[in-house]
């Protein structure tokens, strides 16, 4: 395959042949694609296409039938003889590598703004408290929070817990960002200050794979969509090309439906 | 040494038991003959003084110390549970067993007897109101009353005059009498000192014709003591021989005719009983207002005392429940199949059976195995383990109860499982159990009164004696109930006082997924 490459040769994020069945229903069924280095690609396709399950794939919050995952040099794959515990370390290293936003945020709520961002730092990688709260306020400041570092996710709208969990995600530094749905739980009004987030890391330079419907913030925010449909990567483009003229029937069905 | 040592002590002190295979040299070394009996069982064997309810006092009491100067060391009594008496004494809780205990072919076979110290006959009491009745036989189908497992027991239902559903036994010495007078039974067959003390004084009841039958009372110590055996038989015969023993009844109006048999010394007696001069005075006193509250005033160390052990073994049981409740739950959840197999099977089989016969398997069971254990110990290993079978379901629970989206984020930031559990899970697990376990709690601070069958004297054990030394249950009682209320209220304030203070984040649980 010599598509596009990161600047090492190889894209960042790499998915190859990922099967995934849930009973007697293929949910996925062999995809396929690459996110190189400082990318930003958007999932894209009809509800029930596999996008969720697919962004959780990568980062083994669901396991997969067949296929593999890469981020970086660390591979997670269903070969045989691969051991269970030699693939739980990679899940786990893959996890360490990868930064997930959920849909409803899943923030901690026994903690505060700051706590939800400094924890994971100090658990996972032992940084001292006093250190990872420093840190963890610097990421607040970055996503336009400072000022909540004491609030409880109790205490913040929508849109600001949302960006309260990209921090929380930032925290552990990761390569890759993988979004899901984050903005389908909000307020319209509130979508804009979590999408400007995610715009602004796009400017530094972080990768990132967004599952979303938001189709302007695709259009203008998106290096690349990944179009899914019934479970398979019906379309890959360039977002300037697949919104000018996606080739895919139901691409275009998908997007007739949207605008 | 005559005052009463159930203090909150006894939890930090665990009471040696090295001793359990050769008695006379140890209690020799020790300098003390540790007798056991139980002071709820009243008045005249050993019991709370009227007078004062810091103080035991009884005709055993003292022919302990009798027996004990005998010995050439001091008396020290060992509270115990009395139908438990002989496995305590076979446990090594106590060198002997001596509170009326009357011996019995079946008894002989689980412990040794000395020569009998008293002979006690059976004396039937009725209602003053039924002075037609002279014996069993006036009795002839109507209900009856007596102790269990007794002498007179054994006679009422050996006379064939009553049917069985109609021989009503008893715990307690006190009660049989109390429902006589209630018309609840129409007569009661029990040892004349029980009858000569809590019977004679009252004004509706009246001894129907002479006592008849002998139960013999002897001490009992483990079989193969022998020298501790042979060592109280002199000292009894010493003391028949010196006519303590006779002066010691006489004291407490207990001489009769039988035990002049047995201790062969036939003299007409003429002595005056100044100890139960004194009890009649003590307990036929109607006290006024003032008097009856300065008295439960002086109830309040000992149930003050008993009340402390309660809390101190409820919270510690409590902290023991809720660590290994915590592990179950855990285990039971993200373990492996066989150790969540292991966890329900505990659940189910500690919640499924009863807390007294596990705390009857710890305390006395367990010696079979080689492992004795104190009763505080015991007390807190038994309520301990039995409430982790309902904690472990109550954070069972509260864990599932954190939406799984919580686990998953922790997860996708790298935590291990463990590190998402202890970080993320339980914490929340722990707000959402706090109504169920400050219930459970409160609950356990009541149920730690069964463990007075294993030895310890906590509030309601406290109250027992009391209440049968002043035949006093309403008052006594009040104040115990006051006493459980209070220990338990500020658990109960403190409960809701953290629910308030937590309720803050709770608005932000994605309750809708």
């Amino acid at each position: 395959m010599g598509r596009d490459v990161g600047a090492n040769g190889a894209a960042l994020l790499e998915v190859e042949g990922l099967r995934k069945s849930v009973g007697s229903q293929e949910i996925l069924r062999g995809v396929s694609f690459d996110v190189p280095r400082g990318r930003l690609a958007v999932l894209l396709g009809p509800s029930g296409s596999g996008k969720s399950t697919l962004l959780r794939c990568v980062n083994g919050l669901e396991t997969f039938d067949r296929g593999r995952v890469r981020v970086g040099e660390v591979v997670v794959e269903t070969t045989p003889g691969n051991g269970a515990a030699a693939r739980e370390a990679a899940v786990r290293e893959v996890r360490r590598r990868t930064g997930m936003v959920f849909q409803q945020w899943n923030l901690f709520p026994h903690l505060t703004a700051l706590g939800n961002v400094a924890l994971a730092p100090r658990v996972v990688k032992g940084v001292p408290r006093a250190e990872a709260d420093e840190r963890a306020a610097a990421l607040l400041r970055k996503v336009g929070l400072a000022d909540k570092a004491g609030s409880f996710p109790s205490q913040l709208s929508g849109g600001q817990q949302q960006r309260v969990a990209i921090a929380r995600a930032l925290a552990m530094e990761p390569e890759v960002m993988l979004y899901d749905e984050p903005t389908s739980a909000l307020d319209p009004a509130l979508v804009a200050e979590v999408l400007g987030v995610m715009r602004a890391l796009k400017d530094e330079g972080l990768t990132q794979v967004v599952v979303t419907h938001e189709m302007r913030f695709a259009r203008e925010a998106a290096d690349e969509v990944l179009f899914l449909a019934a479970g398979e990567l019906a379309e890959r483009a360039p977002a300037a090309d697949f919104f000018a003229n996606p080739r895919d029937p139901r691409a275009r069905e998908f997007l007739g439906r949207a605008s | 040494m005559g005052r009463i040592a159930f203090t909150a002590l006894a939890f930090l002190v665990s009471a040696s038991q090295a001793d359990a295979q050769d008695g006379l040299p140890a209690l020799r070394a020790r300098g003390a003959l540790r007798w056991g009996a139980d002071a709820e069982g009243g008045a005249p064997y050993v019991f709370k003084d009227p007078r004062d309810p810091n103080r035991l006092v009884g005709f055993e009491w003292d022919l302990a110390a009798l027996l004990a100067r005998e010995l050439g060391v001091r008396a020290e009594m060992v509270q115990n549970q009395w139908d438990k008496l002989l496995d305590a004494v076979n446990r090594g809780d106590f060198d002997v067993a001596m509170n009326g205990i009357e011996v019995t072919e079946d008894r002989r076979e689980v412990v040794a007897f000395t020569r009998p110290y008293y002979v006690a006959p059976e004396q039937l009491v009725v209602r003053k109101t039924d002075s037609h009745v002279t014996g069993l036989a006036d009795l002839a189908g109507k209900r009856v009353g007596t102790l269990k497992a007794s002498l007179a027991a054994r006679i009422l239902r050996g006379v064939g005059l009553f049917k069985e559903g109609d021989i009503a036994e008893y715990e307690g010495q006190v009660e049989p009498y109390q429902d006589l007078k209630l018309g609840r039974l129409d007569g009661v067959l029990m040892d004349y000192p029980i009858a000569q003390y809590c019977a004679r004084p009252e004004r509706d009841l009246a001894f129907a014709g002479p006592p008849f039958g002998q139960a013999f009372y002897a001490i009992a110590v483990r079989k193969g003591d022998a020298a501790l055996l042979s060592a109280l038989n002199e000292a009894l015969d010493r003391l028949a021989r010196t006519g303590e023993l006779r002066a010691l009844y006489e004291r407490w109006a207990l001489w009769n005719d039988a035990t002049a048999d047995l201790l062969g010394d036939r003299a007409p007696s003429t002595a005056p009983a100044p100890e139960y001069e004194s009890y009649l005075e003590a307990i036929g006193k109607k006290p006024g207002l003032g008097e009856r509250l300065a008295r439960y005033a002086t109830f309040l160390p000992p149930l003050l005392a008993g009340a402390l052990v309660t809390l101190l073994l409820s919270v510690s049981a409590m902290a023991l429940a809720v660590a290994l409740g915590i592990g179950l739950a855990v285990a039971r959840l993200y373990g492996p199949r066989a150790l969540r197999a292991l966890a329900a099977a505990y659940v189910e089989l500690v919640r499924g059976t009863p807390l007294l016969v596990q705390l009857y398997m710890i305390y006395y069971g367990l010696p079979q195995a080689g492992v004795v254990l104190s009763a505080p110990v015991a007390a807190f290993l038994g309520l301990g383990l039995n409430y982790a079978a309902y904690e472990a379901e109550n954070y069972r629970a509260g864990i599932q109860a954190v939406p799984r989206g919580q686990t998953e984020a922790a997860l996708s930031l790298g935590m291990g499982r463990l590190q998402a559990l202890r970080h993320v899970v339980l914490p929340q697990a722990f707000r959402i159990v706090i109504p169920p376990v400050t219930n459970d709690f409160i609950s356990l601070l009541k149920d730690s009164s069964i463990v007075a069958v294993i030895a310890m004297v906590e509030l309601t054990k406290q109250y027992g004696m009391l209440a049968a030394a002043h035949q006093d249950y309403l008052g006594v009682g009040a104040l115990a109930a006051a006493l459980y209320f209070g220990l338990g209220l500020p658990f109960a304030r403190l409960a809701r006082w953290s629910e308030v203070r937590f309720a803050t984040d709770r608005a932000a649980w994605p309750a809708a997924a």
